[in-house]
């Protein structure tokens, strides 16, 4: 019975390695093209030459990007944003998240309140009153203007809300019993024990304001302010036929609408790529449990 | 209930009041300056010294690329502006090219327009109707030379009576050649190896697709006709449209014109479109046309020219630069590519659709208060890029400090580009290419045209394989000076404002055409679907919409 | 009073930690909304919102009127409620199925793997798309033509379409997606494993009654947030993906109101059917937070 068991799991471990290693298989191979893309001279990509090595290997779509002197002031202020940013958003959701994860008794107003942030992720005037808005604020061209609009991020305070909720009743009432106010025991007791729903909500922040290019080309009217996506949206090499140049015709030879878009996930994606396997050490099992034991 | 939504209305209100006034106090602010500097202007007289502020917004672009410690702050062609007409050029923000439009938009709904500003067609006329942007009929008849009025005009006068709204000219139309034709491109090599003669008729056309479907020349075994592409009737659309093919059995794209009775009518539900569709469908049954084409934008499909799976496209004059790229290979011209006019059906000659020759206009902010700069910028555009024999200064504007061509695109910087109406390339640079006497040159544009296409013939530059085939003795524009002599083409009689079915219904009729006509050529339908189409676009709006843009034409003529 | 005095001195701490959040949320997204009002206007810019001139229904109608509109929603549901149903079931399999494996740096590994297509985009997914859907030469219809089946024309084909957009949707987001599911597998006591492993329950039993149970909080969560994208069915990638022969199944909501946009620029139409989006999220989220709330007495949020 035992010994039958332990086969069957061992069954069980094999198929599920052999199924997750065949799905990652499907995720990583287009990946693969992509960046074989990426290495390939404009003509073989464009004729569609290119499987998963490169063709005609060159590495034109990248001095295409990176030959740019804006490169790296956009990498710079797209870092600043992502820290500022996530800094700023994941106070506010660790601050906001806490009273609405009160009861109703502990806390009147929390459904209303909660209604009220829900009511923004469902309503929006549009982006003609929101452009309007931040720019009699003066925010345009500045930082801010891509760092506190989306600061209050909802989904993640209601995430974030759920897993304080998970969080035994019995710790907070210790804390206070021992004469912690609440800031107190967010601080030291919430903030610890939730730190895998931390890393999520962070991970998702940070990927968000790296990834988001569409605000930059709205709020800043100066392309040296421009973060690092909406930077690489501009070096997207596309031919316009109606004023064509001997020397872009020459250029399209070499890189190409796609071989630069390629190149342009590479350069884009990478840095927000690392930060997920680092995040992952924080998605530890048992980190509730373990405290209410002590 | 009824309180609840009182309420609602109440607090809309109210913000909506806190909103404008915030809006309104900055124009407010704004106001006191402006009757002061009227004053000043009326009783301006031209003073050269004095330099005027034209703010605009500006495009970068890729190709462009920024002299050291420069940039659309401050670079020399601004300078250059500033020193030869006095006009100080300041940009309220700059996009790229592929943001421009959005950045527009938005510019354009949140009343935060600049001076002077490129927009599309229908913005012209939105912005007209809500009273953002100046009638420059005197502006422009007091500051723009005589060398600006005939230039912009060298078309009869009818662009910038596109751009004339109720009698005031509201715009200056960002001009280009109209007379875009578009041709038939074809493997010669494969005509050679096939034996083949070159496509005079339509049924030539289809000889040739079969023949190269059957016998394969280019041995990849998967060979089809003809290259057709998922967007073959939009007008953006150069390479791999099926507008040519249309226009060859007497069909026309979405334009306007005369039936026998001198009344407007819509092109799309014409019968000859029938026939052009029964003859892509018969296409499509034999295999001509790649089954998939439905699914594949132009640089997809255009892969199966680069591939050697397709010999025969119809595209704009500019299609051989897209072709480059298959045809020339590690220094050597693989593929050979001849340049034909539209073959016809029926031996009647083919009518070359074509549009306007401008889509945008440069217009000018209500606001604005030097609206003359503009038209100084227009003056000096004008004479820079048409000049054949440029001054230093001139060359600045063009190529920036250093006032040489070096391949970093500052024409671009200029703020204000129109392009000539007319061009005689078809006449001239064939001759010139094939008798190598640049003496006859008469343009810019042809003098570059032809430099490149001698880069290519006396073998210094193998990738300006392109150039001859546009514009050599047998290039596409050769075939332009009997097209024009003849009249050959047929241009859109409607340029008014959309009309109010139009707005609302234009989309689903087009939604529709395109459905049909795709499911036709795919053969998924009888091509008798398409008199089905006719009546059902006619009870859609198209009626309504004809009977309007009649009214429009009664007016207009 | 006296209660309220007793109320906000017990209570005030609280309200001061949503302040902050509070006021950004006046700013930038309650005093924005008075851009509704643009629904039932021809907007004119330089008139403004209270300037410009109400016309009613008007651009409701046009969208009511418009004659494919009942072809339109149903395709946007159909597509948005498979996506939705297939975006739940997915990332919460993988991460259960990632959960069992035992090494820490295969399941990294694998973790991150499948997080990588998010960050395509889809103006490049479609090129490969039409690649490996290809009747003629893609790989799936080669693969396929081993088991004899005839080429399937997936793109262009009308029965097709949809369940092409829901999977390929699926395959770009589910490793995002699991993040959330993983997060949720640490809340779980270990304790309570080690129980069911004595009470004699395989692991598919232990998944069943306990991994399951534990992950409900959140799969009701997401369950509800992703409910009010019924009427989001991803312009991008049906944007990029489709074409005439294929408007049938695959004309949706965002793809229409973009096509009436390039017509002309209505700031009220489009207003309007955002409106209209918004209140439907907002009935389907609320009715599912208070069915939520009756039947499992859980409030999500």
């Amino acid at each position: 019975m035992h010994n039958n068991r332990s086969w069957s799991r061992k069954l069980f471990l094999v198929c599920n390695f052999i199924i997750l290693a065949f799905i990652s298989f499907l995720c990583l191979m287009p990946i693969i093209h992509i960046l074989a893309i990426s290495f390939s001279s404009g003509q073989a990509a464009a004729a569609g030459k290119v499987l998963l090595w490169p063709v005609e290997f060159t590495t034109a779509a990248y001095e295409n990007v990176f030959g740019k002197p804006e490169y790296l002031r956009a990498f710079w202020i797209s870092i600043q944003r992502v820290i500022l940013g996530t800094v700023i958003s994941m106070a506010l959701t660790i601050i906001t998240a806490y009273p609405l994860s009160k009861d109703s008794r502990q806390f009147r107003l929390r459904t209303f309140y909660a209604w009220v942030f829900v009511f923004t992720i469902l309503f929006s005037g549009g982006l003609i009153p929101t452009y309007t808005t931040i720019k009699s604020l003066g925010m345009i061209d500045t930082i801010w203007a891509l760092v506190l609009p989306g600061a209050v991020a909802v989904f993640n305070i209601i995430l974030l809300l759920n897993f304080y909720r998970s969080l035994p009743k019995e710790l907070e009432e210790s804390s206070r019993i021992d004469g912690a106010g609440h800031f107190k025991t967010l601080w030291k007791i919430y903030v610890p024990l939730s730190l895998p729903a931390l890393a999520t909500t962070g991970l998702f922040t940070m990927v968000g304001h790296w990834n988001s290019w569409f605000d930059g080309m709205l709020y800043m009217n100066h392309t040296e302010n421009y973060p690092l996506q909406t930077f690489l949206q501009t070096v997207i090499v596309k031919l316009d036929f109606r004023f064509i140049k001997a020397e872009n015709v020459e250029l399209a030879l070499k890189v190409s609408d796609r071989t630069s878009r390629a190149a342009q996930i590479f350069v884009a994606a990478f840095p927000i790529l690392i930060v997920y396997p680092f995040l992952q050490r924080f998605f530890i099992k048992g980190i509730v449990m373990g405290s209410v034991k002590e | 209930m009824r309180r609840k939504s009182k309420s609602l209305l109440i607090v809309l209100f109210v913000l909506s009041m806190a909103l404008t006034a915030c809006g309104g106090t900055k124009e407010e602010a704004q106001k006191p300056a402006e009757p002061a500097k009227e004053q000043t202007q009326t009783q301006e007289t031209p003073k050269e010294n004095e330099v005027i502020e034209v703010s605009t917004v500006a495009q970068s672009d890729p190709y462009l690329k920024f002299d050291e410690g420069e940039s659309f702050d401050k670079n020399a062609v601004y300078d250059q502006y500033e020193k030869d007409i006095g006009v100080k050029i300041t940009n309220k923000w700059v996009a790229d090219v592929t943001q421009f439009k959005e950045k527009l938009k938005m510019t354009i709904a949140s009343n935060d327009i600049p001076d002077l500003m490129l927009v599309e067609a229908t913005q012209l006329k939105e912005l007209a109707e809500a009273d953002m942007i100046m009638d420059i009929t005197d502006v422009y008849d007091k500051n723009a030379t005589d060398n600006t009025k005939k230039f912009l005009t060298m078309d009869g006068g009818m662009q910038m009576k596109t751009a004339t709204i109720d009698g005031k000219l509201m715009g200056i139309p960002s001009s280009y050649n109209p007379y875009n034709f578009q041709y038939l491109y074809v493997r010669t090599d494969w005509l050679k190896k096939l034996n083949l003669p070159e496509p005079k008729t339509m049924q030539d056309v289809m000889t040739i697709a079969e023949a190269f479907k059957t016998k394969d020349p280019g041995g990849t075994g998967k060979p089809y006709g003809l290259a057709v592409s998922k967007e073959p009737f939009k007008i953006d659309t150069g390479v791999t449209g099926l507008r040519a093919f249309l226009n060859g059995y007497h069909a026309y794209e979405n334009m306007w014109m005369e039936d026998a009775s001198g009344n407007l009518v819509n092109s799309d539900i014409q019968p000859q479109v029938k026939d052009a569709l029964k003859a892509l469908q018969d296409m499509f049954k034999k295999g001509l046309i790649d089954p998939e084409f439905a699914v594949k934008d132009t640089e997809k499909e255009a892969e199966l020219l680069y591939n050697n799976n397709v010999g025969l496209v119809f595209g704009a004059s500019w299609t051989p630069a897209q072709l480059v790229k298959g045809a020339v290979k590690d220094g050597k011209v693989v593929q050979e590519w001849g340049a034909y006019p539209i073959p016809s059906a029926d031996g009647k000659p083919t009518l070359n659709q074509i549009g306007l020759g401008v889509d945008q206009y440069y217009v000018i902010s209500k606001q604005a208060k030097h609206p003359e700069g503009v038209i100084r910028l227009l003056n000096e555009w004008i004479v820079v890029d048409n000049t054949m024999t440029p001054t230093d200064d001139q060359k600045t504007i063009l190529f920036g400090k250093d006032k040489k061509e070096k391949g970093s695109n500052y024409w671009l910087l200029s703020p204000l580009r129109v392009g000539k109406q007319l061009d005689n390339n078809g006449e001239i640079l064939p001759k010139a290419i094939g008798t190598k006497d640049a003496s006859i040159l008469q343009t810019a544009d042809q003098k570059g045209r032809y430099e490149r296409a001698m880069k290519f013939i006396d073998g210094t530059d193998i990738n300006m394989w392109w150039e001859p085939l546009i514009s050599g003795p047998n290039g596409a524009v050769s075939h332009n000076p009997k097209i024009l002599q003849n009249k050959e083409y047929l241009q859109d009689k409607f340029y008014g404002a959309a009309t109010p079915t139009m707005v609302d219904r234009l989309e689903i009729l087009k939604k529709k055409r395109d459905e049909i006509y795709f499911k036709i050529i795919m053969n998924q339908v009888s091509v008798d679907e398409f008199d089905k189409f006719v009546a059902e676009w006619k009870k859609l709006g198209g009626d309504d919409i004809t009977k309007e843009v009649n009214e429009w034409y009664a007016s207009h003529k | 009073m006296n209660v309220l005095t007793r109320m906000w001195k017990r209570e005030w701490p609280l309200h001061m930690m949503l302040l902050p959040g509070l006021i950004l949320v006046l700013i930038f997204c309650y005093y924005p909304m008075a851009g509704i009002m643009m629904a039932f206007q021809k907007y004119i810019p330089n008139k403004g919102l209270l300037g410009s001139p109400f016309i009613g229904m008007r651009n409701f109608q046009l969208l009511i009127e418009y004659p494919d509109i009942g072809r339109v929603f149903l395709n946007t549901i159909y597509i948005a409620v498979m996506k939705i149903i297939a975006g739940l079931i997915v990332p919460i399999t993988i991460a259960i199925l990632l959960n069992e494996l035992r090494k820490e740096w295969v399941k990294r590994t694998f973790q991150t793997l499948v997080y990588l297509p998010h960050f395509l985009s889809w103006v490049l997914l479609s090129g490969i798309l039409v690649d490996i859907l290809s009747p003629s030469s893609g790989i799936l219809n080669q693969v396929l033509g081993i088991f004899g089946i005839k080429p399937i024309f997936f793109l262009g084909d009308n029965a097709w379409f949809p369940y092409v957009m829901v999977i390929s949707d699926v395959w770009k987001e589910f490793g995002f997606g699991t993040i959330v599911y993983l997060a949720a597998l640490t809340g779980i006591n270990p304790s309570l494993y080690e129980a069911a492993e004595i009470d004699g329950a395989g692991r598919f039993k232990q998944i069943l009654n306990v991994t399951l149970p534990g992950m409900m909080p959140i799969i009701i969560l997401m369950l509800t947030l992703n409910i009010g994208n019924v009427l989001n069915a991803g312009f991008e990638q049906i944007f990029n993906l489709y074409s005439p022969p294929v408007y049938e199944s695959a004309d949706i909501i965002d793809t229409f109101v973009y096509r009436m946009g390039v017509q002309q620029a209505q700031f009220g139409f489009a207003t309007a059917v955002g409106l209209l989006k918004s209140i439907v999220s907002f009935i389907f989220i609320s009715v599912s937070y208070v069915l939520a709330y009756r039947i499992a007495n859980y409030r999500i949020f």
